[in-house]
């Protein structure tokens, strides 16, 4: 072998080496996450305000699940959807109608709950991805605001004035427990398929449209079938949060659910963590509830929690446009555990 | 001193790569210009530098020994540099009269307008019938005269075409060469972008070759197409090679 | 037939109003390639400056609009400048000024409940409550003036589009930016400008809304989602499917609301942007969009 080959079979060694030391250090950093979040519960005897952080812990994992989801629609197709709670809602009320109606358990029920959303999503995919740009976001917009309107008028449902939930049977020292877990579920879930999908040759699809989607259909993709095929996916996760979350209040009413201000959380968790990244909607998440906690324990809970909100959206949008993740990677120092794409 | 002086001029579109490399060019007052090379060389968007759409990411233009390099294009063709671009640029919902008047929109004086409206007309007496239509329901061809007309509205130093026979059959686009050979009669500095280099060069005095955003050679335009360098570029040095046997 | 006279008269009332409200928005659209998704709060704020001067200084809505009109194209102008130039090289441009304006949308929603609290409002001038009766319909004399207002700005629009140097540029600009750029339009600052009347007429519909509907902060999604909804139907960018849109889909509304009840009413709106997306995916009057 010549030097030149000797030396680049050296470099490519090292890289090699380099990599796999911080695959390493990611699957160490990772590992330490998933424990500290299945054993998180087990450390009630020793904090003080436990029902606190348990609270802020599931809503942290719902808003993970959510903008995760998202992300598959918003992030990777390129596709905005300002109307996304609508699955949370759907999500929500199936389990909620099944547990009042039939006396199942949300928690055997999620999942189909998060079916019905995501066929949903199949459904009025039909119709929204029809449109492209701006005529796609209002689309969505309506869809949120056609499915608020029904169940506003719905008898079955409460119509605005909601239903009611039994309660779960659990004690009640231990009752965050079971929906911490089931957020776990919802959380977890929707990152990995997050990680799937940004994995998967549906996902170099997704992403091939979004820059160009006739290139893509010239290409020989099926952007039809891919946009719908994602926006139905990202709606499950977010109907099984929504499930859960409906259970755990112990009521259902369209506000709660299919408010605007809630697909506007979602989008921006993913846009500010970054966009079409896997961590990127994760970190968003936790950074706004953090954000969100925190300027409620100054302020309380006023309006101008929504100032912050769209303030942090447009700072973001004009300095930090590709997101937390999407910065740091383009700057090169994206930290090993970030790095999932 | 040249009229228009390209500089070392480096540019690209977004966060892509350089177009133009290093380009430098100088284009002589009343002489008529095309630039020809392969697809790639930045033959449009060298145009779009010079008249301002696109800003250089270094090197610099100069007009009549001024830097004009970063000016908007509104400011640019005050100063009397005109570009006429490859991709519609007809305001078609409005007639022909009235994008005709948009090409004096700089113009204050009435009745100058007035004067280069008849001189249009002149030129163009399909226009002066048609004047009332909505210029989006013309023909290619004569849409194009429509933008050729407006561009004469305006009364340029410099005119820049880029691609004026494009789509055009080989009939309406002879009428258009020989339109931009009568602009150049009347003293305008024509610099042309064409693809069809035969043509393009026919036209015109002078041929600038570009290849891979540098300029490769200039000189008569006559001349420039029996260069044996003009194969090299348009075919690459292998081909050419092999075709010279 | 005097049932359906009426109806239909109460649908075009309100459809002028929509008009006002949606043209906008659709200039916005059409100059800038901007979805304003913050055009609906930014109307409920000149609605709240026009209830404010009635309550506390006794001026009418309609007066009012003497200076809503000029203060929202200032605050126009300012936005523009503030957020808009600096995206303007983005490469999903339509999408960013989506983002940017919902943005926008929450702080102005935000300062607004923080300073005024979410209780309806709505001011009660004397016409509020007024009708002419014409044999057996009556016409709302509140909503006649609005109309009234909301036709003669539209009249004016459109003269000021067609005859003046300015409203030639801002045509121009909105059939073909590059061609205006060349043609010596200084784009940038025409797109201020532009948005500046967006905003202006915006503010006349702010005077209008404070006595014609109830609205507090939160209130503006549900018409920025109905003004959308009939900008998708008209096509974005056209002022002329704005209006058709608008009266349109009142006059529909209308109907529906006779049938079957006021809830039911914004269901039309957004029945017709389905059924559109699914027939004529750019508007009755739009071209197809090039993002």
């Amino acid at each position: 072998m010549t030097s030149a080959e000797l030396s680049a079979e050296a470099a490519a060694a090292a890289l090699a080496e380099q990599e796999s030391g911080r695959s390493l250090s990611r699957r160490i950093a990772l590992g330490l996450v998933v424990a500290f979040v299945l054993l998180l519960p087990a450390t009630q005897p020793l904090v003080g305000s436990y029902n606190y952080v348990m609270q802020v812990a599931i809503v942290a994992l719902m808003w993970v699940a959510m903008s995760s989801s998202w992300n598959i629609i918003g992030g990777y197709a390129g596709y905005i959807s300002l109307g996304h709670n609508v699955f949370y809602g759907i999500g929500g009320y199936v389990a909620g109608l099944a547990l009042v109606y039939w006396g199942v358990s949300p928690f055997v029920s999620m999942f189909f709950a998060g079916l019905a959303a995501m066929v949903f999503g199949l459904l009025a995919g039909l119709i929204t991805l029809r449109a492209k740009g701006p005529s796609f976001i209002v689309a969505t917009i309506a869809m949120l605001f056609v499915i608020s309107l029904l169940f506003d008028n719905w008898e079955l449902v409460g119509q605005s004035s909601g239903l009611s939930l039994p309660l779960p049977p659990f004690s009640v020292i231990w009752i965050k427990v079971p929906f911490y877990y089931a957020m776990v579920v919802s959380a977890f879930g929707a990152t990995y398929l997050s990680y799937r999908v940004a994995h998967s040759k549906f996902g170099l699809g997704l992403r091939a449209l979004s820059q160009d989607e006739t290139k893509a259909e010239v290409a020989g993709i099926n952007t039809r079938l891919y946009k719908m095929v994602a926006f139905g996916l990202s709606a499950f996760f977010i109907g099984t949060a929504g499930a859960t979350w409906g259970y755990s209040l112990g009521y259902l009413r369209p506000t709660i659910f299919f408010a605007i201000g809630t697909a506007a959380q979602m989008v921006l968790m993913a846009i500010i963590g970054g966009r079409a990244t896997v961590a990127g909607p994760v970190i968003g998440a936790l950074l706004i509830v953090g954000i969100n906690e925190f300027s409620i324990v100054q302020f309380g809970a006023t309006e101008l929690n929504i100032v912050v909100t769209g303030g942090i959206l447009l700072a973001v949008l004009l300095f930090f446009p590709l997101g937390i993740v999407g910065s740091l990677r383009e700057a090169g120092r994206l930290p090993a555990f970030l790095d999932w794409d | 001193m040249a009229l228009l002086e390209v500089d070392n001029v480096t540019a690209g579109y977004g966060a892509g790569p350089d177009i133009l490399n290093g380009l430098a060019i100088e284009i002589e007052a009343g002489r008529s210009h095309c630039i020809v090379g392969p697809n790639g060389a930045g033959k449009s968007t060298l145009l779009k530098v010079i008249c301002g759409i696109l800003r250089p990411r270094s090197g610099e233009v100069r007009f009549e020994g001024v830097r004009v390099s970063g000016l908007r294009p509104d400011q640019l063709l005050a100063a009397g540099i005109c570009f006429v671009p490859q991709e519609q640029s007809l305001f078609s919902e409005m007639t022909v009269r009235e994008n005709l008047m948009m090409g004096a929109f700089l113009v204050r004086d009435r009745s100058l307008v007035a004067e280069r409206m008849a001189r249009v007309f002149d030129m163009f007496p399909v226009l002066s019938e048609r004047s009332q239509q909505l210029a989006g329901n013309l023909s290619g061809g004569e849409q194009q005269m429509v933008v050729l007309g407006r561009a004469l509205m305006v009364d340029p130093k410099v005119l820049m075409i880029d691609e004026p026979s494009l789509g055009l059959a080989p009939k309406l686009a002879d009428q258009i060469f020989a339109t931009i050979r009568g602009f150049a009669e009347l003293g305008i500095t024509v610099i042309l972008v064409e693809q069809n280099a035969w043509r393009g060069l026919e036209a015109v005095d002078w041929g600038i070759v570009l290849d891979l955003g540098a300029k490769r050679f200039e000189g008569p335009a006559e001349g420039i197409l029996d260069d044996p360098r003009i194969r090299e570029i348009y075919l690459g040095s292998q081909l050419s090679k092999r075709s010279e046997g | 037939m005097i049932n359906f006279l009426q109806v239909l008269i109460l649908g075009l009332l309100l459809g002028g109003v929509y008009a006002l409200m949606a043209s906008g928005l659709t200039l916005l659209f059409g100059v800038m390639r901007i979805v304003n998704l913050a055009h609906g709060v930014f109307i409920i704020f000149a609605a709240y400056l026009a209830f404010f001067a009635s309550d506390k200084l006794g001026v009418d809505p309609l007066i009012s609009i003497a200076f809503t009109m000029p203060m929202m194209f200032f605050l126009g102008i300012i936005i523009y400048v503030l957020f808009f130039p600096r995206i303007e090289t983005s490469a999903r441009y339509v999408e960013m000024t989506v983002l940017m304006t919902f943005g926008i949308a929450l702080v102005v929603e935000g300062l607004l409940g923080y300073f005024f609290t979410g209780i309806f409002r709505s001011s009660r001038p004397g016409y509020a409550t007024d009708s002419i009766i014409i044999g057996d319909i009556f016409i709302p004399m509140g909503q006649l003036l609005a109309l009234t207002v909301s036709v003669v700005l539209l009249v004016g629009l459109w003269l000021f589009l067609r005859y003046t140097r300015i409203g030639t540029a801002v045509r121009a600009t909105m059939q073909n930016r590059t061609a205006a750029q060349i043609v010596g339009v200084n784009v940038r600052r025409i797109s201020a400008i532009s948005f500046g009347i967006g905003m202006a007429l915006a503010g006349a519909s702010g005077s209008l809304m404070s006595y014609l509907f109830p609205f507090f902060p939160a209130r503006h999604w549900q018409w920025v989602a109905l003004l959308l909804a009939l900008i998708v139907l008209g096509g974005f960018g056209s002022l002329k499917g704005a209006v058709i849109g608008a009266l349109s889909l009142a006059v529909a509304a209308a109907f529906v609301t006779d049938q079957f009840g006021p809830d039911w009413s914004p269901m039309t709106f957004y029945l017709a942007l389905f059924v559109i997306l699914m027939v004529r995916p750019q508007g009755l009057f739009g071209k197809a969009l090039r993002i």
